[in-house]
């Protein structure tokens, strides 16, 4: 019975291991790879749909009780704009191209789940670009994964007060190497001045996811102003 | 790093005085219809009717430069008008909280039932909420005491601060060119507009400025159960003295008290200027960068006053917020170019209140990038 036992434990520790993928570290950008003889560089963008995201909530009972119970900032959290974050595309363009790059935006959104999977490495590119990004030598993506408003929870119980959020991945590749020339996590939380709850509007919120906006606008855009 | 700002353009005399003329037709524009609407009515928030409006809308457009009304209204002659007397108590000043990494962190939770079923699981969240509840709370007043030792090296020097003393300053501190009068409500003549204010104050983490949180209520008379009430936030300038401590403490802290005084003026000033002349509620929405403390922040609203000194805006809560110029802003035309002061080193008096204060960045690491 023990030898079953082993064997069952290590069979769970194989899959699990082989679930788990190594977690990229951040790849500071040089002056050499900004240079304007290195090429042409696209900047794309995706930006997901704003939410309110409840982690630890992870039953399905705690979902639903979690998402009646904040019903209301549920439905406006799907009301807020996108514009300003989406717009750091056209600024990242300007300032590469006050630095003598030739840029160039990528029209429309980046649709990153219809791209093959790459598997290349630490530092490398897990997308295959090269469908997509025809022309360029070096592409810019601010990959926004999460947007809008979160609220942690242990099972039925929040945890904390609701706060803006957002979540973005970084990166310049290289588009002969696929590797990253630049890499950042970007993830930013900010809680309103005082009270959150207010319904309605939610304007102590809604200031915060602002803020948040502009706050990883500055992160994105800090490595290509310096 | 420096405090800067870009030089200011030099202005032609005949532009000069046609922007002038410009400037009293905008303000008699804008006095016109604003002026009638805050006679009547109860006490309400200024901004209430169009809240829901601002918050939907998100515009990018350029920020509209309200200078010129601006500049106009500081120059209007205000009817005589009497500030209320508060109780004589001490001046109340805190620390200020930041609360982006307040909160427990997500978890997932097995609520024993003792057999007792759905009763016994209602009975284990209830007790779970109960544990939280107590946790948060317990950490958020860990956060206020935290703030509040900013506060510490100056306990004596406030401890002395009555609310009197600062009442009567800011009377003889205000810009208007109206007559002021500190007195109670029985013994104001009628008539006079009256104005009730109710001053909060906080320092920076930094110590490099400090904040007035008040309520303001602007009444056309003291019998009067009409007025506008302005929930006002003022701002300091940041002070440019390497040795913050010293600058406040000095002279049983005259500094800290003077400032106090020029900001509850200053908010008077605005919450009268704007209770007769309510901003534009079209403007658009945009985020506004200013000077808090050492540091830079942001707030989204609409500008409604841009002067050589701060930005006045309206918030997304409809309160007043006066804020100064962030390092190395564009000043408006004919300002004088703002000082160049030396960075200063980070202050290491309150540890815990400037760990509180750190944006939230936890460390860099994906798993999945694409």
């Amino acid at each position: 019975l023990n030898f079953r036992n082993l064997l069952a434990g290590f069979a769970v520790a194989v899959t699990l291991a082989a679930c788990q993928t190594t977690p990229q570290n951040p790849v500071s950008l040089t002056k050499e790879n900004l240079a304007a003889q290195k090429g042409r560089v696209a900047v794309a963008i995706r930006v997901a749909n704003p939410d309110l995201y409840l982690p630890g909530a992870n039953c399905l009972l705690c979902i639903g009780a979690a998402t009646i119970a904040n019903s209301s900032l549920n439905t406006y959290s799907k009301t807020l704009k996108t514009d300003e974050l989406a717009a750091v595309k056209g600024e990242l363009v300007e300032l590469l191209r006050k630095r003598g790059v030739d840029a160039v935006a990528f029209d429309g959104q980046i649709d990153l789940d219809k791209l093959p999977d790459l598997k290349l490495g630490p530092n490398m590119a897990t997308k295959d670009f090269g469908a997509v990004a025809k022309g360029v030598d070096h592409l810019v993506v601010i990959n926004v994964q999460q947007v809008g408003f979160v609220r942690n929870y242990a099972a039925y119980v929040p945890t904390s007060d609701a706060k803006a959020t957002i979540s973005a991945f970084a990166f310049m590749v290289d588009m002969k190497s696929n590797a990253y020339e630049w890499f950042d996590h970007v993830v930013i939380t900010r809680s309103a001045d005082g009270a959150w709850d207010e319904g309605g509007s939610f304007p102590g919120l809604t200031n915060a996811y602002f803020l948040a906006i502009e706050q990883a606008k500055d992160r994105v855009k800090a490595p290509f102003a310096q | 790093m420096s405090r800067a700002s870009a030089p200011a353009p030099v202005s032609h005399p005949i532009l000069s005085a046609s922007r002038k003329l410009l400037a009293g037709l905008l303000a008699c524009a804008l006095a016109w219809p604003a002026g009638a609407r805050t006679e009547d009515g109860p006490v309400v928030p200024a901004s209430a009717a169009s809240t829901a409006v601002r918050v939907m809308d998100t515009t990018t457009a350029t920020t509209t430069v309200t200078t010129v009304a601006a500049a106009a209204a500081v120059q209007e002659v205000l009817p005589p008008w009497t500030l209320a007397t508060l109780p004589d108590d001490t001046v109340p000043f805190h620390g200020l909280v930041n609360m982006d990494n307040a909160g427990l962190g997500s978890g997932s939770m097995l609520y024993p039932t003792a057999g007792l079923g759905v009763i016994g699981l209602l009975v284990g969240v209830a007790t779970h909420a109960a544990i939280v509840g107590g946790s948060r709370s317990s950490q958020e007043s860990k956060l206020q005491v935290a703030a509040d030792k900013v506060l510490d090296p100056y306990r004596a020097s406030l401890g002395q601060f009555r609310i009197g003393d600062l009442e009567q300053r800011a009377v003889a501190m205000t810009s208007s060119k109206a007559v002021a009068h500190l007195r109670d409500a029985k013994d104001t003549p009628p008539g006079e507009v009256f104005v009730q204010a109710s001053p909060a104050f906080a320092m920076t983490v930094d110590s490099a400025a400090l904040v007035l949180d008040e309520t303001v209520v602007v009444r056309s008379s003291a019998g009067s159960d009409k007025g506008v009430q302005q929930i006002v936030r003022v701002i300091s300038t940041p002070r440019g003295e390497e040795d913050l401590r010293a600058t406040w403490s000095a002279d049983n802290g005259a500094a800290l008290k003077t400032t106090a005084a020029s900001l509850m003026a200053q908010s008077l000033d605005i919450a009268l200027r704007q209770s007769r002349h309510q901003g534009d509620d079209k403007a658009p929405f945009v985020t506004l960068r200013y000077a808090f403390g050492d540091q830079e922040r942001m707030e989204r609203g609409q500008l409604l006053e841009k002067t050589c000194d701060h930005l006045v805006m309206r918030t997304l809560r409809g309160a007043l917020l006066v804020v100064p110029h962030k390092v190395g802003a564009v000043l408006p035309e004919g300002c004088p170019a703002a000082p160049e002061i030396a960075q200063r080193k980070p202050a290491v008096s309150n540890p815990a209140a400037n760990a509180a204060a750190s944006p939230t960045t936890p460390p860099a690491s994906a798993a999945n990038a694409g």
